[in-house]
């Protein structure tokens, strides 16, 4: 954990993963953008209005026999709708992630193993790709912006910021890919995990629904 | 911080000014008017109409209203989308209720000619088996129907953008109480899903609908709906045990091997003998004819003839006996029988006589012969048989019934398909 104090505001505040390059601060929502071990403030994120999501920030899991918090998200708007992606840090110090969109929740953690990822502009729907060893089929490909972003990450998030996105699955079974290209960097990132169901994350602290 | 806010969000038609709402903030795209049928956009701060269906609501009012909640095994669900499709193909339309729960994501209610099912998004692909099949969870489900579904009516909210005259390839296989279907849009994006059969009363009890029970059973069968006349395992296994009991009692007991003895007859001389009169009791059953003689390396032939008095039907059979012995370098040997049976079966009962004509190469050829009646004791046997199979037997006949009756709905019936006759509707 290293505690800073938010360049915008002066609240004080930490990263609880030294794998962090962003952060929303929480008191005056700037977001803040690690470069040189400085901190520059990108502007403010305004809040979500209308959000049901189950997770929240503080939420708590266990994947791989690992426990892990959530400790950040972004929010991305495509055409025709949103999806959430929660950041996870786990008690070993890695950084995974938690997607969420229509009540399916793909869990995946980053493979640095990306030699055999093809080229953006070759992403096709249908078309087969592998990934760490596996034959993956590009079933879903979305072009979409940060709507918004709170807590800590391990890339920048800032209001706008564009990415490719390709989700990869297999013929058949539960494992599932996706490469995300960020629009300005062309930096491409492939993550591996499955899909699963809230009930098989065992998370505590979820959101509470008065309604249901 | 966010999330403080779970309500419904509530705001009004731009169009007609109704009163709406969105329940699964966040996640809904499209919602469509109750009373107008605007097509709105969810994503857009102001509600923009993006779209106009142009159908008569009244023709589609929905079975459960909007906003309704209901628990369904155990999980408490709130209706907040409907669409009507209808299949072009086969031409008939079913109801989609979209159902939302916060911590479980969405679900659908099909209401298909009054039968229920519950249906949930695949997160894997099941895996295409040859003749017809897909297999999912080891499981095996059988192709029941390739249609093409659109989109009829539709109202509410959705977590995609709800598209006037959006048509699906669809392909549904079954293995009761589930389905799994394949929906393949213009686009290729194929989904799966797998529906379960729920009864009506538990629909019904779950969103307070029990007085409609009456008038809305269902009255076909479904594909998906579980036959009430299968043979469990269960069910088979004491049919078995009975059958397996009955059977070492009978052969304890001796029911199955001996009759009881209705006649004895001595033969002898070279003349034809004809006995006297005797009745053969009960309707119909077996005799058994038990012939001895003292033979010694000789042989004996009767050649039989039963007659029925009353009928003038006969029986004719031979019956012979051999029995030779002897000593040679390996000790002594026999070879045949001075005893044999002989079994008839389907003798009427009735008054009857016995003509013998026995030859031989004894001296005096001589035999004593033993008519024994095994039918009143088998007969109770059978009974016994037939009682105990007889549920066994009406399940499995009530239970392949269903199965045509339901498979009479598909093309692609195992059942014969050009020959599914009234009579077998029961």
């Amino acid at each position: 954990m290293k505690k800073f104090n938010c360049p915008a505001c002066g609240a004080e505040n930490m990263f609880r993963s030294a794998l962090s390059l962003y952060i929303v601060c929480p008191y005056c929502h700037c977001s803040l953008f690690k470069t040189d071990d400085e901190l520059a403030v990108l502007g403010k994120i305004s809040q979500l209005a209308d959000d049901n999501s189950p997770l929240q920030m503080r939420s708590e899991g266990v994947y791989q026999n690992t426990i892990y918090s959530v400790v950040g998200r972004v929010r991305m708007k495509w055409a025709d709708g949103f999806w959430n992606e929660w950041c996870l840090f786990f008690k070993d110090g890695t950084t995974g992630w938690l997607a969420e969109a229509q009540g399916e929740f793909l869990i995946t953690k980053e493979i640095t193993n990306t030699a055999s990822v093809l080229a953006s502009d070759k992403w096709e729907l249908n078309k087969s790709i592998a990934l760490d060893g596996f034959d993956f089929v590009i079933c879903d490909l979305k072009r979409a912006e940060v709507f918004f972003s709170e807590g800590e990450l391990p890339f920048r998030a800032h209001l706008g910021d564009k990415r490719y996105s390709a989700d990869l699955r297999l013929e058949s079974g539960f494992m599932f890919g996706s490469l995300e290209q960020d629009e300005d960097s062309k930096k491409i990132r492939a993550y591996l995990g499955r899909s699963t169901e809230l009930t098989d994350l065992k998370m505590t602290y979820l959101r509470t629904f008065n309604d249901w | 911080m966010t999330g403080e806010k779970t309500g419904p969000t509530l705001f009004n038609c731009p169009q007609c000014g109704m009163a709406l709402q969105v329940s699964a903030l966040g996640y809904t795209s499209t919602i469509v008017c109750l009373k107008c049928s605007a097509v709105l956009d969810a994503l857009h701060p102001l509600y923009r109409k993006i779209d106009q269906f142009n159908l008569a609501t009244s023709d589609y009012k929905p079975f459960f209203d909007l906003g309704t909640f209901g628990q369904l095994k155990g999980i408490k669900w709130k209706i907040i989308g409907y669409m009507v499709r209808r299949d072009q193909t086969a031409s008939f339309s079913w109801e989609e209720y979209l159902l939302y729960n916060p911590l479980k994501g969405f679900r659908w209610l099909l209401r298909i000619d009054k039968h229920f099912s519950l249906t949930t998004k695949l997160l894997s692909k099941p895996s295409e088996m040859p003749s017809n099949q897909v297999r999912y969870n080891n499981e095996l489900y059988s192709l029941f129907n390739v249609g093409e579904a659109a989109v009829e009516f539709v109202a509410g909210e959705f977590y995609w953008r709800v598209k006037t005259g959006e048509t699906v390839a669809m392909r549904d296989y079954i293995s009761p109480p589930f389905m799994i279907s394949e929906e393949k849009s213009t686009g290729s994006e194929i989904t799966w899903s797998i529906s379960e059969y729920l009864t009506n009363k538990e629909v019904l009890t779950a969103f307070n609908k029990e007085k409609l029970s009456s008038t809305s059973e269902p009255q076909t069968v479904a594909a998906n709906q579980p036959n009430p006349h299968n043979l469990s395992k269960a069910f088979l296994r004491h049919t078995f045990y009975a059958v397996f009991g009955l059977c070492i009692v009978a052969s304890i007991s001796g029911i199955i091997q001996t009759g009881r003895v209705i006649k004895t007859e001595k033969l002898g001389a070279s003349a034809p003998t004809v006995s006297n009169t005797f009745e053969i009791p009960g309707k119909m059953g077996n005799l058994e004819f038990l012939m001895d003689s003292p033979i010694n390396n000789e042989w004996v032939d009767a050649g039989i003839t039963l007659v029925n008095e009353e009928s003038g039907e006969d029986f004719s059979f031979n019956h012979g006996l051999e029995f030779y012995s002897g000593r040679d370098s390996d000790g002594s040997w026999e070879e045949g029988s001075r005893s044999d049976g002989k079994t008839i079966s389907s003798v009427p009962g009735g008054t009857y006589h016995l003509e013998v004509d026995l030859a031989g190469n004894m001296k005096s050829p001589e035999a004593q012969l033993t008519i024994k009646r095994n039918s009143t004791m088998t007969s109770n046997f059978l009974l016994a048989l037939f009682l105990l199979m007889a549920p066994m037997i009406f399940r499995f006949w009530r239970s392949k019934a269903f199965e045509i009756n339901r498979w009479s709905n598909s093309e692609f019936s195992k059942y014969a398909t050009h020959d599914v006759s009234d009579g077998d509707d029961e």
